[in-house]
């Protein structure tokens, strides 16, 4: 019944010191926790080094995946011009590793099935009644003939809504032929149309990214073809279905080259929608997309109200588009940039200097005390409690998004209740208990050590020197990475990340997933240590990434037939 | 007959703040025939799900099997208290995932271990078939839908914490969180002309054999784990063909849903409840479905009950709070009693609407379950369990049954299945079964 391939391995899994329950040396030792991949520095994300150079493609598995309800919304939007999004009510997707375009898991059901029909409806009444429809229409029914244009059109829309040629010979467009002549029956042309293109939303070719072999192929490595290809491409960098330029690259066999992949994805990258494919992956990784269902306890943190969340997510909007379009791409500037973006009231709530009104403007930031995206209000109000800091899900946060590693959870009969807020205590005095029990200490070494550095900043993101009229103690120790030892504040734990190359490979490895749908496997590892390479090479500019994801083994070609 | 006298007929029924769905009353539509079914009623069953454990010792009914006093928690179903049997020793079976949170969320429905797979502890979905599916298989063939999966903040972290209904081994069922998407989806052909049936249905086939016709192209090119994604959609697309001339009662009408508010905010919770339930009531009510389950939040739940006066911890945070914190326990029985409350609301619901002699909740039998018995320790042991209706006769109600400790819940899950009608014998992984319960 195993269904998944087995994702666990890779993840840098760092053992607690010691057996849960027993008693476990707490400082005294560096009883670093390794990797379990046993790699020193664990630089490729869990891959052992290979030799790859002159060895034939190993591609890893490429699941069937169906579109995620972003990707309906935008293919949607640029097929026919809706805009409506009408994937936001379909169920939601299951996250694995933090993603929702996770192939294994979008499937179908019932329901899903149930609510594309009804969507489909919906979608296909608009784009008929819409001004787009003239141009969905290539031909006038009239002089051209009813039949002979619905044929055209069939052809000319099923191209660009199954992004791919339909083929003559198996004659994939005779249902639909019968389906124009079903909603042609007893009404009109447009009827007909209309019920062609509610079938065709409903297809298999429109509604997963097929890749298929002949039927019965024998297994075997083989390039990707080109339309399958041109998807690959725009789902990957826009979410979304290819363009007509994507489309005549692939029709002109400028895909069969690595140069015309990197050209158009190039090209890709320069488009708005991949701004939007991009903040979608960020919302994700940086677990932004979880500040709705943030609620704080207003008496608690003073000055704050909800009002703040929009404001929160602008800001780490505003900064990522800004690293990722107008500045250097770096993962460095992510974790360091001495700037972030903020209007008259963030800046205000902030203690901050600089803008005068409602839009959101580049303001300097004091580098010793924050730094990159770590110290945005929106991921410190996340990792966070309603009435409190969290030390423990700060330094979760660091260990599994910044370094991949994965901590096992408290054993069932762990008291693994939170400190109530105090007083006369500070946080990390509260929390200490933690570190300081044996049964705990263990694991939460790994963690509270990484969230202590968070300190200075409350569970709303304001910078804070005492708590309960003491003196914040901001000191924390990395352990179990590459990049070991004690430091003080986020801004410095920044520093140490922005030296990590455990960390610049989990940024790699983050991306690998949302591009693939899917983990890393044993048989990536080529397209782990040339991503690597080239992301290296590139000081580690992201879009530098994002162009290097296009040239690997496991994005050029597929297994078929196995 | 004038619009304005069929709506002068129709019971609304009023949920908080006006928020419900206005649902009419079926069988007294004048000039309609009555639905043939209304007669006895169909057989119906529902799941109900609670988070995270419960407070024992104020949820555990006192006095004897047929004469006891309702708990604190259960209290709010007083006015059903001759239809419940609370049942007490039953664990909850269930296996895999980093803890019992998964396990028993993977076992509740169904019995089964979790497979490995991505989540965590490196468990994925459970290996079998939920009992409510398995009931919809016996009882869902006749009806417009097999079974309704209703949520109300299923929204984060969705992995096998957030499903109970599986079709079969690692098939889970994703609930529908939207009450519009729902309602829209389960109420779209209700209220239409006899002609635009008809037509709206040849057309409605004609996308489908078109569908099936791509499937058919799609499959033999699809490598083998693709095949099986691809045959599971197959399977959907021909429930809903199989469905395609299946009647709606005629004197069902659509419901309309009320003032619109962000399904997504937690502050809406409440409400988002009452909707679901307004809809599956409807639903039930008109014969469009015959199964329903509402996942209104999850094993792990991150609801902040802040409506209770509770807004500064979730659920599950608080669920495991020290015995000893008597502040902590006292607002986790506020939660638990707030989640009976709105099992009481929906069973008020179905039967203030009357079917034949008697009402919808007479033909209903309702499953509330949980996947663990306490939440600070993940203990599986003492799952707190009630069962309410007869199942038609089948159950002797107005009890409270205890179990040998340690019962397993596969035996409940067996006698649930009887109760429907479905003569099983076991349910679920065998080696977790001895047969339906004793004692009912």
């Amino acid at each position: 019944m195993k269904r998944f391939p087995a994702y666990v391995g890779l993840l840098s899994l760092v053992s607690c010191s010691g057996v849960i329950g027993e008693s476990a040396p707490v400082s005294d030792t560096p009883d670093t926790p390794s990797p379990t991949n046993g790699e020193a520095g664990g630089a490729t994300g869990g891959m052992p080094s290979v030799a790859c150079a002159g060895v034939s493609p190993s591609p890893g598995p490429s699941p069937l995946r169906r579109l995620n309800r972003r990707e309906y919304n935008n293919t949607v939007r640029d097929l026919l011009g809706d805009a409506t999004e009408p994937a936001n009510t379909f169920p939601l997707e299951e996250r694995v590793l933090g993603f929702d375009n996770n192939a294994d898991l979008l499937t179908a059901s019932s329901a899903l099935i149930g609510q594309y029909n009804q969507a489909a409806e919906q979608i296909a009444a608009r784009a008929v009644s819409s001004t787009n429809y003239a141009s969905l229409v290539p031909c006038n029914p009239v002089t051209a003939g009813e039949d002979a244009c619905a044929r055209s059109f069939i052809s000319t829309f099923g191209r660009r809504a199954f992004r791919r040629p339909m083929t003559v010979t198996a004659d994939e467009t005779a249902p639909y032929v019968a389906v124009y002549l079903k909603g042609r029956e007893g009404a009109d042309f447009k009827s007909g149309i209309q019920l062609v293109i509610r079938a065709m939303l409903q297809s298999p070719k429109f509604l997963y990214r097929l890749e298929l072999s002949p039927a019965g192929a024998p297994a075997e490595v083989s390039a990707v073809g080109s339309f399958e290809l041109a998807c690959r491409l725009s789902y990957f960098l826009w979410g979304s279905m290819p363009d007509e330029p994507l489309f005549t690259a692939a029709e002109s066999g400028r895909l069969r080259t690595k140069e015309g992949v990197a050209e158009q994805a190039r090209r890709l990258l320069r488009d708005p929608r991949a701004r939007a494919a991009v903040t979608a992956f960020h919302r994700q990784w940086l677990l932004i997309d979880r500040l709705d269902s943030v609620g704080k306890i207003a008496s608690v943190f003073p000055g704050y109200g909800p009002e703040f969340l929009p404001l929160f997510e602008n800001e780490t909007k505003a900064f990522l588009d800004h690293v990722m379009w107008s500045g250097d791409g770096k993962v460095d500037t992510l974790l360091l940039a001495p700037f972030t973006f903020a209007n008259k009231k963030l800046a205000d709530f902030y203690g901050l200097l600089g803008p005068a009104g409602a839009g959101f403007e580049k303001v300097a930031v004091n580098p010793a005390q924050r730094a990159g995206v770590l110290t945005q209000g929106g991921l410190l109000s996340i990792l966070a409690k309603s009435n409190q800091a969290s030390p423990v899900r700060r330094g979760l946060f660091v260990r599994e998004q910044m370094f991949c590693g994965e901590v096992p959870p408290p054993p069932d009969d762990a008291n693994v209740v939170v400190p109530e807020p105090s007083k006369t205590a500070t946080t990390r005095e509260r929390f200490a208990q933690h570190t300081v029990s044996p049964a705990c200490g263990g694991c939460h070494r790994l963690l509270d050590t990484l969230g202590f550095g968070f300190e200075n900043f409350n569970g709303v993101g304001q910078w804070r020197t005492t708590e309960n009229a003491k003196t914040i103690d901001a000191s924390g120790e990395v352990v179990g990475t590459d990049v070991p030892g004690p430091f003080r504040g986020v801004a410095d734990l920044a520093q140490k990340m922005a030296r990590s190359s455990e960390v610049k490979s989990c940024v790699l490895s983050q991306w690998f997933r949302y591009a693939h749908g899917r983990a890393e496997t044993a048989a990536d590892g080529c397209t782990v240590e040339a991503l690597r390479r080239q992301f290296a090479a590139s000081g580690y500019d992201v879009r530098e990434l994002l162009v290097a994801l296009t040239q690997t083994d496991a994005f050029l070609y597929r297994k078929v037939g196995s | 007959m004038s619009r304005k006298g069929l709506l002068s007929r129709r019971m609304v029924l009023r949920g908080a703040g006006g928020l419900a769905f206005a649902l009419p009353l079926l069988d007294e539509v004048p000039g309609i025939p009555r639905r043939t079914a209304a007669a006895a009623g169909p057989k119906r069953f529902v799941v109900f799900f609670g988070a995270d454990g419960t407070v024992r010792d104020k949820w555990l009914p006192t006095g004897s099997e047929t004469a006891f006093s309702l708990s604190p928690i259960l209290a709010p179903l007083e006015p059903f208290k001759q239809r419940l049997v609370v049942l007490d020793g039953i664990t909850t079976m269930g296996k895999g995932g980093k803890d019992n949170h998964q396990a028993g969320m993977g076992g509740m429905l169904t019995g089964t271990e979790l497979n490995s797979g991505p989540f965590g502890g490196g468990s994925g979905w459970a290996n079998g078939i939920s009992v409510d599916q398995e009931i919809a298989k016996h009882i869902g063939t006749v009806t417009k839908f097999r079974s309704l999966e209703l949520s109300a903040y299923v929204l984060f972290n969705l992995d096998n914490n957030t499903r109970m209904s599986y079709l079969g081994p690692n098939q889970p069922i994703a609930p529908e969180n939207s009450p519009y998407a729902a309602f829209d989806r389960v109420f779209s052909r209700v209220s239409t002309s006899q002609p635009m049936i008809d037509a709206d249905r040849a057309r409605s086939q004609s996308v489908i054999d078109a569908t099936l016709a791509d499937l058919k192209y799609v499959l033999p090119r699809l490598g083998s784990s693709d095949r099986v994604k691809v045959q599971a959609h197959v399977d959907a697309v021909r429930d809903i063909e199989s469905r395609l001339g299946i009647a709606v009662s005629a004197g069902c009408q659509k419901p309309s849903a009320g003032a619109l508010i962000d399904w997504k905010k937690m502050e809406n919770f409440p409400a988002v409840c009452r909707l679901q339930m307004d809809l599956a009531a409807a639903a039930l009510a008109c014969d469009l479905t015959r199964v329903a389950s509402f996942l209104f939040s999850r094993s792990v739940d991150a609801v902040r009950y802040s409506w209770l006066g509770i807004p500064e911890i979730d659920h599950h945070e608080l669920s495991h709070a020290e015995d000893s914190n008597a502040v902590a326990q006292e607002k986790l029985v506020r939660i638990n009693k707030w989640t009976t409350e709105q099992l009481a609301y929906f069973l008020g619901r179905l039967q203030a609407i009357p079917e034949g002699g008697g009402t919808v909740l007479d033909n209903t039998l309702v499953y509330f379950c949980n996947p663990m018995g306490k939440g600070k320790n993940h203990l599986l042991q003492n799952t707190p369990l009630v069962i309410v209706g007869n199942g038609g006769g089948h159950f002797k109600t107005g009890r409270f049954v205890r179990s040998p400790a340690n019962t397993p819940h596969n035996n409940v899950l067996v006698s649930l299945l009887n109760a429907m009608g479905v003569g099983a014998q076991t349910f679920g992984r065998p080696d977790w079964c001895t047969g339906p319960l004793q004692g009912l």
